[in-house]
């Protein structure tokens, strides 16, 4: 019978971790409980609300739908990896300006998402934006303030 | 953290994987891109003793398009189909398709076109696609080879498509010939949520209009995708007329005899709704080339 604690490594926000987690332990749990990185939020666990979403190797992933066992080796970046010497990253900075959060809870997974679209489309259009912010949920704003903010985020 | 305890396993190879699929038989949940997996492991709803991590597996992760045929590793996920030039270039639907997966770009950076095969469930996009482009999963177990039609496949083993033991490798799609059109046309409450009805399809279509050849399925009205092979041969050798068209939605709510009642909506909204849905879809194909690879 195999064990049900694995070790493991991860690179999160450019610090190296080392740990011996349990098996069922998904990347949220890792990020928020092990490594005390709350920004990360758990709305759902089953991958429909987007609020966890963090960066795994390159791409943005809900990390309620990842096992933290098979991030290992992996580079990840939580909402706390985005800003820069205390310096608002642009989509924060857009979300401030524009009133894009309310309550807050699904900002963070708003973030990570925008900033991949814009990464990957500098200019999008409002269709673009909707659809790259597809995977996020929201239930204040009736998105249309997210929406201004990665418009004005974006490459004029 | 997920409540069942399990052991994992992160195969190096694919003959490793095979190995260890055989060992554990019906008790391994297999895992690549975990989108499927990972929240059922949540709700309880699966409860394996161990996980079978194939997430790395580089045997599994190949794209390429050869002599007519495009063939996807199970691992390939569906950014890598919905922005392949190949995919988009030789099968225009598939890409189409894997491009309109809900759930956001967090689901299709991580979840696999061999995923949706192996979960079966008739409320997911892909499948009424490989089944209109007669797609052919190849399968592997620690024993044997084979390759099955994916539509056979669905209908063998729904809900569980594979036998225990077995790992789907690879997915095969003869590539359409140059020109074709194709449209995915599909009835949901909004982006994320589980498909009502769906139609795919791929023509061509010849410059006066006439459909020279017609391909077809309808998913999420029936337990597994059903290809429309009575409205193909109906519209094939034809222009695309109002007549047809009616004619067509006429065969198609045919062919849906038991279609699917759930909380979304009951068989008969389904097989009203299929019809209309096909109309749309030919009139598509037959209006514009915007779809036209």
């Amino acid at each position: 019978m195999s064990s049900h604690s694995i070790d493991l490594t991860v690179v999160v926000n450019g610090a190296s971790h080392s740990l011996n987690i349990d098996t069922r332990m998904l990347l949220v749990d890792l990020v928020r409980d092990e490594l005390d990185l709350t920004g990360t939020h758990i709305g759902c666990r089953t991958g429909h609300c987007g609020a966890c979403t963090v960066v795994l190797d390159g791409e943005v992933v809900k990390s309620c739908t990842v096992l933290a066992a098979s991030a290992d080796g992996s580079e990840i970046t939580t909402i706390e990896g985005v800003a820069s010497d205390g310096e608002l990253h642009p989509v924060q900075q857009a979300i401030w300006d524009e009133h894009g959060a309310q309550c807050g809870y699904c900002t963070p997974g708003m973030v990570l998402a925008a900033v991949e679209l814009l990464a990957e489309n500098a200019s999008p259009t409002d269709d673009e934006i909707k659809s790259g912010l597809a995977g996020n949920l929201c239930r204040c704003t009736g998105y249309q303030n997210i929406v201004n903010a990665v418009r004005s985020a974006s490459a004029p | 953290m997920i409540g069942h305890p399990f052991a994992y396993e992160r195969p190096e190879s694919l003959e490793q994987g095979l190995r260890l699929l055989a060992e554990h038989g019906p008790e391994a949940g297999v895992m690549a891109g975990g989108q499927e997996l990972v929240p059922r492991l949540s709700l309880g709803a699966t409860t394996p003793s161990v996980i079978i991590d194939i997430g790395r597996l580089k045997e599994l992760e190949g794209l390429r398009s050869l002599n007519g045929l495009v063939t996807l590793g199970s691992r390939v996920t569906h950014r890598r189909i919905a922005r392949s030039a190949e995919v988009r270039e030789h099968c225009g639907l598939l890409a189409s398709a894997a491009g309109q997966i809900g759930g956001g770009p967090q689901v299709r950076n991580r979840g696999t076109i061999g995923g949706v095969i192996a979960a079966a469930n008739p409320a997911y996009d892909y499948l009424p696609c490989l089944v209109a482009l007669g797609a052919t999963a190849h399968l592997a177990s620690a024993r044997s080879h084979r390759a099955v039609a994916i539509e056979q496949l669905l209908l063998g083993h729904a809900p569980h498509a594979l036998e225990p033991g077995e790992l789907i490798i690879e997915i095969s799609v003869a590539a359409p010939a140059r020109g074709q059109r194709f449209t995915y046309e599909k009835l949901k409450f909004t982006d994320g949520c589980s498909l009502i009805v769906g139609v795919a399809c791929a023509a061509d279509v010849d410059e006066g209009g006439v459909v020279r050849s017609l391909q077809m399925a309808i998913g999420g009205a029936t337990e597994t995708p059903l290809r429309l092979a009575e409205v193909e041969s109906l519209v094939a050798g034809n222009a695309m007329t109002l007549e047809l068209l009616d004619a067509a939605a006429e065969e198609t709510r045919r062919a849906l005899a038991e279609p699917l009642s759930d909380v979304m909506a009951d068989g008969a909204y389904r097989r009203r709704v299929a019809g209309s849905l096909v109309k749309r879809a030919l009139g598509s194909l037959a209006d514009s080339d915007g779809g036209a690879t």
